[in-house]
């Protein structure tokens, strides 16, 4: 860009809008900021019993002790594990499924009530089935978040698929494509937005399915690490997993991000 | 000449769960190659049902629908649409190809074929750019070049300018028109707009309102050198429009 194009106003204005951005982010950070000082200092002076609300420091200890042992970087690696594992499968199954759904009108109208009881089924009741049908282990806790994720994928990728614009479909036709070429050079494009905002919805509900998958049935995991310190009334451990979690949950969105903004630019 | 696209005897029905409904109600014409012809009927009296006919997109109830002798659903025809429907996930060039693409010819002599009309219409330095980064009348030319790509035997317009506003619509009329003819493509332009028939066509078809039939075809004398926009400033325009539009009211 060529500084010297603009009129001194609109140099003005963007400097106004670069200084928002900033002033955003410093108010981001001392939020934190505050809330961990001020965490720290209630615990410090007694207003909080340190026993239930553990603090910023003991937390970070915790975590060098963790670490030290070797049992931090475990329970991470496999509830990550579970995670992406779950959200892969979920969201490449659900998506053929999807693409199945919208090939054929008839298996549609056929599977219609089936997915809307499926989508309204609370699927934690369905945790003591999963685990008598596919045992109480890692597999169980990745079916716990596949089936929490499918539902919300199927539905949002046929409705991309389902709404779009006729006259598309019947411009590919007038060429004289096949269903096949509909499919591969319309429909999956066109639906390509829609299916970054459901990988989006799947990073948050991945994790709600790990979680849960791990307090029914875990041997390790941040989940088990929760469950485990809340037992025995640890409760810096419960916090320093939780930590965790909110950091592991906020840097796979950012990845997600980073692939929407490739997308966009497309 | 002889006759190119036949309609004979041509019915149509609309099956809905309510019903069985009459569209399309035995409509009989010829037009020959090299023509311009413009339907022009009151809305939603079947014009788009009878442009789906000829792509082969529906299969007449009755009757028959011959090009150039062989039948529509086998033959290549071009359709272009209200509005441009470009992918915006493709480029410029790449959406011209997509017919090519789909018919999977995409052999040397065509892509030559694809280059010289860029490059005749003014679209070769917009050839990798994204279609939201051209304006509205741009992207119909290349909406109009996409369906050329591929040599139709006959080109369909239903309404493709109805989605602009009326400064560019009138420029995008000269534009098409004389792509059009440049490239010798017979034509079957749809619009309610009676002035925009009268701009472009060499023959206007005036339809019944539903069921479609034909009601009168007005033979257009104007001097073979005028743009649409000339044709407008010509006397007996007027004529005509009075003509048709005196047709059309008794429609209503
Ligand atoms: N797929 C369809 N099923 C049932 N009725 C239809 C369908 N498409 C159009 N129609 C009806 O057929 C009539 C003619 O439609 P159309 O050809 O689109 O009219 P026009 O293009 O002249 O406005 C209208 O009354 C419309 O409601
Ligand atoms: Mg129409």
């Amino acid at each position: 860009m060529k500084n010297n194009n603009y009129s001194p106003k609109y140099i003005k204005y963007l400097k106004k809008i670069k200084k928002d951005t900033v002033t955003t982010k410093i108010y981001q950070v001392l939020i934190l900021a505050l809330f961990l000082v001020l965490w720290e200092v209630l615990v410090q002076v007694g207003v909080l019993d340190a026993f239930f609300f553990s603090s910023p420091l003991r937390i970070c200890t915790t975590v060098v002790d963790l670490f030290a042992t070797g049992n931090l970087l475990h329970h991470i690696f496999i509830t990550l594990g579970e995670t992406l594992l779950g959200f892969a499968i979920a969201t490449i199954l659900g998506t053929l499924i999807a693409i199945a759904l919208w090939w054929s009108n008839k298996l549609r109208s056929v599977l219609d009530p089936y997915i809307v009881v499926l989508n309204s089924l609370p699927k934690i009741a369905l945790g003591p089935l999963i685990i008598i049908w596919v045992g109480a282990g890692t597999n169980a806790i990745i079916t716990m978040c596949v089936l929490i994720c499918i539902v919300i994928t199927i539905l949002s990728m046929l409705s991309a698929f389902l709404n779009c614009d006729k006259d598309k479909i019947l411009l590919m036709q007038s060429f004289g494509a096949s269903k096949f070429q509909i499919l591969t050079k319309l429909i999956l494009p066109n639906a390509l937005v829609e299916f970054i905002s459901v990988l989006k919805i799947n990073v948050g509900m991945a994790w709600v399915g790990t979680i849960m998958g791990e307090y029914l049935v875990s041997k390790a995991g941040l989940g088990y690490l929760i469950v485990y310190g809340s037992q025995i009334f640890k409760l810096d451990i419960v916090l320093t997993s939780t930590v965790v979690l909110c950091l592991l949950a906020g840097g796979m969105y950012f990845f997600v991000g980073l692939l929407e903004k490739k997308v966009k630019r497309i | 000449m002889e006759n190119y696209l036949i309609f004979d005897h041509v019915y149509f029905n609309y099956f809905t769960k309510t019903g069985e409904f009459n569209a399309i109600n035995d409509l009989n014409f010829n037009i020959k190659k090299g023509e311009f012809i413009a339907i022009v009927g009151p809305s939603g009296c079947g014009k788009t049902t009878i442009l789906s006919l000829v792509a082969g997109l529906l299969e007449p109830t009755e009757g028959k629908i011959m090009l150039d002798g062989e039948s529509v659903k086998t033959a290549n025809i071009g359709y272009m649409f209200q509005r441009d429907h470009l992918f915006e996930w493709r480029t410029i060039y790449k959406n011209i190809l997509l017919g090519l693409e789909i018919k999977s010819k995409r052999v040397d002599a065509d892509t030559a074929y694809i280059d010289e009309l860029l490059v005749k219409y003014g679209l070769a330095d917009f050839k990798n750019k994204h279609p939201s980064e051209l304006s509205g009348g741009m992207r119909q030319r290349v909406a109009l070049i996409r369906t050329l790509a591929v040599k139709p035997k006959l080109l369909l317009l239903d309404e493709p300018f109805s989605a602009l506003d009326y400064q560019t619509r009138l420029d995008v009329c000269d534009d098409v028109k004389n792509i059009i003819r440049q490239e010798k493509q017979t034509a079957i332009l749809v619009t309610h707009d009676i002035s925009e028939a009268i701009s472009m066509a060499d023959r206007i078809f005036v339809l019944t309102s539903r069921p479609a039939t034909l009601k009168c075809v007005e033979q257009l004398e104007f001097d073979n050198a005028l743009t649409p926009f000339k044709r407008r400033e010509e006397k007996h325009f007027s004529k005509y429009f009075n003509k048709i539009w005196e047709e059309l009211s008794n429609e209503k």
